[in-house]
């Protein structure tokens, strides 16, 4: 870790400097902090308001990490980003009664009219066999996958086990090729 | 481009530029937090010695009341001591206005 890493962390946590810090944590991860919640709201603006609730969140409880190492610091910026996205998607359920995972034919449908003009046909059929998993493998394969962090880290993330994400990212990778190849056929 | 980096490309549409608005309002954002958070100290930092002030004070003004003799008990003192005469001056002057007899 460098010692710019290594000021930045030390500096979030004293109330004089946080501000001063987080504007670099702000450069430093907004896309990929970005790109996290999109993969799980799609819509544009609803991930952009994710984001900033996600840095306004960290920022007001930076007094309680006690973290001392860039990969902390990462996943409790994903966790706060994480469980920031699944309250937003908890609030489009039509009743509190309904599980998040029956909003995956919602999901598909904003992404259908979020794909880029140009994007790449084979990319677009693995986000959408994406979007189709249950939200746990969702998580654990977006976050493996794409964000290519370790199972400890996203153990941390997610609150589940290590042996539970390694099921959950092998079934959710069995389920990914199962769709895409009912896509390749439609 | 590799096909990792094909894969790894988001296929979502995102407007030029989004990326730095999004980082300038965040940082607009917890500027605002910043200042928020301030503001509250600094409201905190006059206005609970004021209402501790005004609580002692109100507490004092009880007690010098409770102390002090009343206007009556002032009477009764100076009736207590009195010969009869000056008694029935007294309350001839009191007794002159009827809700005054309360007093008696």
């Amino acid at each position: 870790m460098n010692a710019d890493t290594t000021q930045m962390i030390v500096a979030l946590k004293s109330a004089d400097s946080a501000v001063r810090a987080f504007d670099l944590i702000i450069e430093r991860y907004s896309e990929r902090l970005y790109w996290h919640c999109r993969r799980i709201v799609v819509q544009h603006e609803e991930a952009e308001d994710v984001l900033q609730d996600t840095f306004v969140t960290a920022f007001s409880s930076a007094s309680s990490f006690r973290g001392e190492t860039e990969g902390s610091l990462l996943a409790w910026l994903y966790k706060i980003a994480t469980t920031l996205a699944i309250k937003s998607l908890r609030r489009r359920r039509r009743h509190i009664f309904t599980s998040i995972d029956s909003l995956s034919a919602t999901l598909v449908a904003d992404f259908e009219g979020e794909i880029l003009p140009d994007a790449d046909q084979i990319t677009v059929k693995l986000h959408k066999a994406i979007l189709e998993l249950p939200l746990k493998q969702k998580l654990v394969f977006n976050l493996r996958y794409f964000d290519q962090l370790s199972f400890e880290a996203i153990s941390q993330i997610t609150g589940q086990s290590v042996s539970t994400l390694k099921t959950n990212y092998h079934y959710a990778a069995k389920r990914i090729k199962q769709i895409v190849s009912q896509l390749d056929y439609e | 481009m590799s096909d990792m980096d094909r894969l790894n490309r988001m296929p979502y549409r995102l407007e030029s530029g989004a990326m730095e608005l999004m980082k300038i309002r965040s940082k607009a954002a917890i500027a605002r937090k910043q200042a928020q958070s301030v503001k509250r100290k600094m409201v905190l930092r006059w206005a609970l010695p004021l209402a501790a002030a005004l609580f002692a004070g109100v507490a004092l003004f009880g007690y010098v009341e409770s102390v002090e003799p009343t206007h009556y008990e002032l009477l009764m003192e100076q009736v207590a001591d009195a010969p009869a005469d000056v008694i029935f001056e007294m309350t001839a002057d009191i007794v002159e206005y009827a809700e005054d007899i309360n007093l008696l």
